[in-house]
């Protein structure tokens, strides 16, 4: 009997969620971790600690999610940090002149133009990836630099800094951003036809080209949903900072690729997903957030996020290798049992 | 696409010599040359220990954070142990650090992207823990700027250091079994693991191979500035990914290009001086570096483009060309 297409497509589906519901083991560590910081340390107990590790996850998250879609598709952004300056820079000045709102939109579609930007030399100029981000890298924190002439700005629009620094009942506007838009990544990539094809893409290239899917606009669309998730964390970082400069958060790309990675998006591509990004994101707040509350030296807080990303990294390869390991001996008893029998 | 994947960058270094030769007559001037030629040591030793890591597939991003190691422990041991010692130490811990690297990347099986940017941030912090965060100077210890200011038959020593690095890279990467190794590996890693290559040991030297590069460029740049602090070498290991990307080295690996790396670094190096001379802006210096990083990288499709345009019979395979 042969089973129809939608029957195949709805057994993949099936199999796809319980996969991603099997690797949830970020959750657990954030868990985990919650509740001996909890045990250990006083400021632990006091809801304000988790409402600002929440807040604080927000910045790096919202970017984080538009990488998901990178990192799943085989490629790197290299470029968000600067485009953030340079987005920030523009955010400062726009909520001076023309407001809120209309900024806002400006800076979310600017966004999505330089990304869309980014995708065309990938695709077009077929430069790959990693050096045409990195060749980007430079130019937008050039433009930040000219845009604002070096100088920083400032915003004294309350409304504005309202965004990052209030809340809603009790819980950080930020943080209700952030989750909106996990929940729309995670729709993006689970239920249309664009996020098969990222997944697709990522899986295979050649395999995606060849069975219909428009590879170069797939990508031009990855690039331009990150720049557009990069403009959305620009907006929560200016408006939290009150003001903008255009050297700002240098490194902000491999924050943003750690906390991808950590979530266990596959660098290989092809597998990957927006909550355990989220989780991610909040748990590595909570680490800087419990590294400080436990006054660990700030130069040692390095070392440890650094052997915390080892150790996230190495996952993968150490759950291979003994579930290897435990499949060769498994095979050899199964091996040496009938020949005991024979004998 | 051949005539630009062999001489393009040879081309691109003409074109903005001449370019900066009109607009400042003084780029041309022996002592500016020499000047620039030492501005370029730096990026370019470390460049061709890039070049062989790009060559066998990997990258290495923890170099800046190794340049601060080089020169806090040049800074704080030079008193301790006088300049040849501390150059020996720097150099072992150097080494050191790079097998470190080497031994992460092949024992845990981390992607060398990821894993050196792991090890960036762990080194970078134990830099600053070992230095606690302060500067450490050696206004007392001239002697060591013979390294950088110093001259050998006319020429200054970092150009002397420079052009042995790279020809000891050079007859390396062509003449040896490790140089055929790195090229395997950066071809097809499966493939040469079951040739009967030791993979896991070749890639553990390339780490040595670009941490001891940079240890070099770092006694350079310490003996240049006489100071030493954790916070040096941000963006480092970028400047010298891009020389060594613009020489022409691939990016998948396998094929690795030294000379096209010390011309690389020598265009962004006379770029630099050329727009200092004129007077321009740093923030449009950096703008210029990314564009031409662009340019050269692009031109390669668009030169391949024409040449498909002008041969029909090739047309169809233009279609499953391979990255």
């Amino acid at each position: 009997m042969q089973l129809g297409t939608s029957q195949v497509i709805q057994m993949n589906r099936k199999k796809i969620m319980r996969k991603s519901g099997r690797e949830l083991g970020i959750l657990y560590a954030l868990i985990v971790f919650w509740i001996v910081s909890f045990a250990t340390n006083v400021h632990f107990r006091n809801i304000n600690t988790y409402l600002n590790i929440l807040r604080e996850s927000s910045f790096v998250g919202l970017a984080a999610i538009g990488m998901t879609f990178c990192i799943i598709s085989g490629a790197f952004d290299l470029s968000i940090a600067s485009m953030l300056a340079l987005l920030a820079m523009i955010t400062a000045v726009g909520v001076e002149f023309l407001g809120v709102f209309p900024t806002v939109l400006i800076v979310l579609t600017l966004g999505m133009v330089f990304g869309a930007f980014n995708g065309i030399l990938v695709t077009k100029l077929k430069i790959p990836a990693f050096i045409a981000t990195l060749a980007m890298l430079f130019i937008y924190r050039a433009l930040a630099y000219i845009y604002s002439d070096g100088k920083y700005r400032q915003t004294m629009n309350v409304r504005f800094t309202n965004i990052s620094n209030g809340s809603v009942l009790g819980i950080p506007i930020a943080f209700v951003i952030f989750v909106i838009l996990v929940i729309v990544g995670t729709i993006i990539l689970r239920r249309t036809p664009l996020g098969r094809n990222i997944l697709a893409v990522g899986n295979s290239e050649k395999a995606s080209l060849i069975s219909g899917i428009n590879v170069d606009l797939t990508k031009i669309i990855i690039f331009s949903l990150v720049g557009t998730f990069t403009a959305a964390s620009a907006i929560l970082i200016t408006s939290r900072l009150w003001s903008a400069n255009p050297g700002m958060k240098p490194g902000f790309e491999f924050e943003v690729i750690a906390t991808v990675v950590l979530g266990g998006t596959s660098l290989a591509g092809g597998k990957g997903s927006v909550f355990n990004t989220f989780i991610s994101a909040i748990l590595f707040a909570s680490i800087n957030t419990a590294m400080n509350m436990f006054h660990v030296d700030s130069y040692m807080q390095r070392i440890i996020i650094g052997i915390i990303l080892l150790f996230a990294f190495s996952m993968t390869s150490i759950r291979e290798m003994t579930q290897t390991a435990v499949r060769m001996r498994r095979s050899r008893q199964q091996n040496d049992q009938p020949q005991e029998g024979n004998n | 696409m051949r005539f630009w994947e062999k001489y393009g960058i040879y081309l691109i270094a003409i074109t903005t010599l001449i370019i900066f030769t009109i607009l400042t007559p003084n780029v041309l001037s022996l002592s500016n040359i020499v000047n620039l030629l030492v501005q370029t040591s730096m990026v370019a030793i470390a460049a061709a220990g890039m070049t062989f890591a790009i060559t066998g597939g990997a990258f290495d991003l923890s170099i800046g954070s190794i340049l601060a190691v080089t020169t806090s422990v040049l800074c704080k041991n030079v008193p301790i142990l006088g300049i040849f010692g501390a150059i020996v130490l720097a150099l072992s811990v150097g080494a050191v650090l790079g097998v470190m690297n080497g031994l992460i990347v092949t024992k845990l099986r981390i992607q060398t992207f990821v894993a050196t940017l792991a090890t960036q941030i762990i080194y970078r912090g134990g830099v600053l823990i070992y230095t606690q965060g302060r500067d450490s100077d050696l206004f007392r210890y001239l002697d060591i700027k013979v390294i950088a200011g110093g001259r050998v038959l006319g020429l200054p020593v970092p150009i002397w250091i420079t052009f042995t690095v790279f020809l000891a890279g050079y007859m390396i990467y062509k003449h040896t079994q490790f140089g055929m190794w790195v090229r395997a590996i950066g071809s097809n890693e499966e493939a040469a693991r079951i040739s009967g290559i030791k993979v896991d040991r070749t890639i553990i030297v390339i780490f040595v191979i670009t941490a001891v590069t940079t240890v070099i460029s770092g006694t350079i740049y310490t003996s240049q500035l006489l100071t030493g602090n954790g916070r040096l070498g941000v963006g480092f290991e970028l400047e010298a990914i891009t020389a060594t990307i613009l020489g022409g080295t691939a990016l998948a690996g396998g094929k690795g290009k030294f000379w096209g790396t010390l011309t690389a670094a020598i265009i962004l190096a006379l770029m630099k001086n050329g727009m200092n001379l004129l007077g321009v802006q740093d923030f449009y210096q950096r703008l210029a570096t990314g564009l031409i990083l662009l340019l050269a990288l692009s031109m390669g499709v668009v030169s391949e483009r024409i040449q498909t345009r002008g041969n029909r019979a090739t047309r169809n395979q233009s279609g499953d060309t391979n990255e």
